[in-house]
């Protein structure tokens, strides 16, 4: 393996061409020069009990896929505390919640300080990501949930034309 | 607010039919769980399920009083 493969190639540069043909770094690892950033923020009041709602919610654009990399949510006001169940988040691909993130019972990072994911998780074209908050038990006295995703888009022909999309 | 409750005390919680704090509140009787860190919320299981399929609740100290 060429040593060039380890190490991130100057901006705007993503194909390296060897003598034994030409290698394609990947977008979601290398954002290509025709990247485009995502970071989406929101808040919005915490849903009554018994009920869900969407704080982050987009759809990857056409002819894109993606990353997301950093994400963040949160609680504001009384009555939920950490780990306690009482409100629970979920990151979702078409309403299918991303491995690991199903039932999530903390705050992995306020907006303002997103978590940082070691690899993150890829998104495909058309595809609608959300971040859901659900009250499972808190009376609403003003609350509200926070959250963020970012990370960028890719024109999907630099993808594994092979790839199953999840 | 300083809690007076114990684990298991009957108590009176005054939420509206929906479990919310403004409205017409109505007494709903629960059994008292434990304060909140934080010591201005409470978790108490109400006697009647919510319509949500909670029993459990966390409402605020000022929401709770003593069964008569």
């Amino acid at each position: 393996m060429s040593s060039n493969l380890l190490v991130p190639l100057p901006m705007g540069q993503d194909v390296i061409e060897q003598s034994t043909g030409t290698y394609q770094l990947s977008p979601w690892i290398y954002p290509p020069g025709e990247f485009w950033p995502i970071d989406q923020v929101n808040y919005i009041n915490l849903p009554a009990i018994g009920a869900n709602a969407a704080v982050v919610s987009f759809q990857v654009p056409p002819g894109h896929n993606g990353i997301i990399l950093a994400y963040g949510n949160n609680f504001v006001g009384g009555g939920w505390t950490e780990g306690s169940g009482a409100v629970t988040w979920q990151i979702t691909r078409d309403q299918a919640a991303v491995d690991g993130y199903d039932a999530i019972v903390a705050s992995l990072g306020s907006p303002a300080s997103p978590f940082r994911h070691p690899s993150g998780f890829r998104i495909f074209e058309n595809q609608v990501i959300q971040l859901v908050v659900f009250n499972v038990s808190v009376v609403l006295a003003g609350q509200l949930s926070g959250g963020r995703l970012a990370g960028w888009y890719y024109p999907k022909m630099y993808e594994d034309q092979n790839i199953t999309t999840m | 607010m300083t809690n007076t409750f114990k684990r298991g005390d009957t108590v009176t919680v005054r939420l509206t039919a929906d479990h919310e704090l403004e409205g017409d509140l109505q007494p709903h009787s629960a059994k008292f769980i434990r304060v909140l860190p934080g010591q201005d919320w409470a978790e108490v299981q109400l006697e009647s399920e919510h319509a949500g399929g909670t029993k459990t609740l966390h409402v605020p100290l000022d929401a709770i009083e003593a069964a008569q």
